[in-house]
């Protein structure tokens, strides 16, 4: 190789790094590494070389905790840091069930007047504001101050997965300690509420539950309705799937509930005519404990007065459930009855009667949420 | 003339290892130049990188340290058990302690300087679920100041807890958030508004008229994201926790941007920083909730103002001792009381965690 040829090759090179570095110093200067808008908050990694928020969390070398926390302590703690009472660094206070963010006109205010914060959709985990007792036919209101939950996904301890496993499993469910992070991705998945796609441990094949648009809605004036703001779906028929952005929020939460509770899924069975396809309550699952289940396949919008070919029945999981903890109880009826107390769970144990855990995370006392749908069986 | 025609140095040479003087390069020189070019070009990315991350003029030359303070150390005194939740804590007058609770009752408990409660209080008219207590500050006459974000409030208490009423709001601030509290010497009340889409710092005069407000929601320097803990110095600077973007952020008396101390993995650097305090010879305490860590700086005179000087020591920290069982669970909450001593809220550990330095 000529000298003149050697030249010529670092003459190139250097011309070449030149380029590249006044490429990369015009993207910079034109914004082009700017953090990334929050899907989640700081939950999601910011974009760019050299992102820093992962050090808000974890340690590479010297983490004191499972995943490289930085932290020792349960993720519940480490979750309820910022989502705990008072929102000391989240408009979503989980612990106490509360939402501080909710700015939608026409909300309600869980009765404050001077405060946007209102009652979170999934309840809390220490505390909820969900108006069990509401006698409305089609909706459930928010409470101005929240009450103990009484039954609510229990967290950092070893409890039964009910209805875990395929259809025909043995047994109720395994054992399994949930954690917030079971359910939520922690780094952001672009998923609604940051759900995984396949909850931990789960066994699920998985279901992702896209995000809907800004502005969110964590919360409602009407905890039955899954729709925005509590409106009907413009077209049941339709909608979803083939929603509309914007206005449907959530698509098929059961599909993902049941990616841990998966025996209790019943989509559809045999439609009776006129009605939603809720034949479910009628076939034999050949499970020998969820044998025949309540159908739970939809998207929350609940109304028996659906037209003819509704054929999305309505009856999401979390049509009737609060996900994280429910203020609900089980007294019993009026006339002293106590009917639900006595029901054995599905491993076939008996509950003390006055187990407050019987509510289920339900989001009416006793079996207020029947009468919602069958309001016409007395 | 041919490389063949050198003579072979003893040992060897690597093929094609021969001087360049007649026409050709070594290797070695090559890869030097190439090496010296990778490091350029490395170099040039990461200042590009650096300035999208700071959206500041790259820094080439380190600033210089100032060095006045020796290394403080701490030392572990005692601990105030038996709360639920606790998130705030204020030294008051003759040394009572205030702490606030978000669990359980969610009151405010008061203590002795030797930490023997000595009463507890909540605001008026509520029942434990109906407030959450949030942060507490103590106004140079002894007032005490509880904020609680659930109730949209400031409730103001006597030393003894006897309830005086609540803050207003300034027009135009009716929908604030209150969450952390901190007065300065003159008796303005500081207020870190965590209003949705408008996170900022409130300042009220004596007479609860709007003195300033400064910072919006965000992430860029002078704005926040969840503003916690807040402490003022002599010179009227104001010290911000903007927790959620990991800093602290420092003011001066106008609320104009001056300086921060940013997150990072490197001695010194934040997490989520939410309690904060400044003592007489100003240095600056923080409670970091997830680094799980008390952290101290020295700030400089002239933090700044002046922009060859820096604005910042590292004075060091203490986290405890698993071992000895006095370790941090997201520390929350700070304050000093004068006589050396620090307080510090360790929530998830349900007690208040006192060191002296």
């Amino acid at each position: 190789m000529t000298k003149r040829k050697e030249v010529r090759i670092i003459r190139r090179t250097i011309i070449l790094i030149g380029v590249v570095a006044g490429v990369a110093m015009a993207l910079a200067v034109l914004g082009g590494g700017g953090t990334a808008s929050a899907d989640g908050g700081p939950h999601v990694v910011e974009t760019g070389a050299t992102p820093d928020k992962c050090a808000a969390c974890h340690r590479i070398h010297t983490g004191q905790n499972d995943f490289l926390l930085k932290e020792a302590g349960t993720v519940e703690d480490f979750c309820f840091s910022c989502h705990g009472n008072g929102g000391p660094g989240s408009d979503l206070a989980v612990q106490e069930g509360t939402f501080y963010g909710g700015t939608t006109p026409g909300f309600p205010y869980g009765g404050k007047t001077a405060s946007t914060t209102v009652g979170l959709r999934a309840g809390g985990s220490d505390t909820a504001r969900i108006n069990t007792t509401d006698a409305s036919a089609s909706a459930i209101g928010v409470l101005a101050t929240p009450e103990t939950v009484n039954s609510r996904h229990t967290l950092e301890t070893l409890t039964t997965l009910w209805g875990n496993g395929i259809v025909g499993t043995p047994g109720a469910g395994p054992s399994y300690t949930l954690e917030c992070t079971s359910c939520h991705d922690p780094h952001g998945n672009g998923n609604y509420r940051i759900l995984r796609t396949i909850p931990t441990d789960s066994g699920g094949a998985g279901y992702a539950i896209p995000d809907e648009p800004d502005p969110k809605v964590y919360t409602t004036g009407d905890y039955r309705n899954m729709y925005r703001g509590g409106v009907a779906p413009a077209n049941p028929i339709t909608e979803p799937p083939g929603a509309v952005p914007g206005v449907s929020i959530l698509y098929d939460t059961s599909q993902w509930c049941s990616q841990c509770h998966t025996r209790y899924l019943a989509e559809s069975g045999t439609a009776l005519s006129g009605k939603p396809a809720s034949g479910g309550s009628r076939v034999d699952s050949g499970d020998a404990i969820y044998t025949f289940r309540h159908t739970s396949a939809g998207y929350g919008y609940s109304t028996f007065s659906a037209p003819v070919g509704f054929k999305y029945n309505n009856r999401a999981c979390i049509t009737c459930h609060a996900t994280h903890g429910s203020n609900a109880q089980m007294p019993g009826g009026a006339t002293g009855t106590t009917y639900s107390s006595t029901v054995e769970w599905p491993d076939g144990t008996l509950s003390n009667p006055t187990d407050l855990e019987r509510a289920s995370l339900l989001k009416m006392d006793n079996r207020g949420m029947c009468r919602k749908c069958h309001g016409s069986i007395q | 003339m041919s490389t063949t025609d050198w003579p072979q140095q003893p040992g060897g040479l690597p093929d094609g290892g021969g001087p360049s003087a007649g026409g050709r390069l070594r290797p070695f020189v090559k890869m030097a130049i190439a090496l010296l070019l990778l490091a350029a070009l490395g170099w040039v990315l990461l200042l590009s990188a650096q300035y999208c991350e700071t959206k500041q003029p790259p820094s080439i030359v380190p600033p210089p340290v100032n060095r006045l303070f020796d290394k403080l150390s701490f030392e572990y005194v005692d601990s105030i058990n038996g709360l639920q939740n606790p998130m705030g804590v204020a030294v008051g007058q003759n040394g009572r302690v205030y702490v606030t609770e978000t669990g359980g009752e969610r009151m405010i408990h008061v203590y002795n300087s030797l930490r023997q409660e000595v009463g507890s209080f909540a605001p008026p008219d509520t029942e434990a679920l109906g407030r959450v207590p949030v942060y507490v500050a103590v106004s140079p006459n002894g007032d005490v100041y509880v904020s609680d974000r659930d109730a949209a409030a400031i409730y103001i208490f006597s030393p003894d807890g006897v309830a005086q009423g609540k803050v207003a709001p300034p027009k135009g601030f009716e929908d604030w958030h209150p969450l952390g509290l901190t007065f300065d010497p003159a008796g303005n009340l500081y207020v870190a508004d965590v209003t949705p889409e408008k996170h900022r710092v409130i300042v009220l005069d004596p007479e609860g008229k709007l003195k300033l407000n400064f910072g919006s929601q965000g992430e860029e320097d002078g704005q926040f994201w969840f503003p916690n803990g807040m402490a003022v110095d002599s010179q009227g600077r104001i010290f911000v926790a903007d927790s959620n973007n990991g800093r602290m952020q420092a003011f001066d008396k106008d609320g104009k941007f001056l300086f921060k101390i940013s997150r990072g993995m490197s001695s010194g650097d934040l997490s989520i920083p939410r309690g904060i305090a400044i003592d007489s010879e100003d240095r600056l305490l923080i409670a970091d909730t997830s680094r799980a860590a008390v952290q101290a700086y020295h700030i400089s005179e002239s933090a700044g103002s002046d922009p060859q000087s820096a604005a910042v020591e590292f004075l060091g920290g203490f986290s405890g001792d698993a071992g000895s069982g006095v370790s941090f669970q997201f520390p929350n909450g700070l304050a000093l009381d004068g006589q050396g001593q620090i307080y510090v809220v360790d929530r998830a550990n349900n007690r208040v965690q006192v060191w002296k330095y």
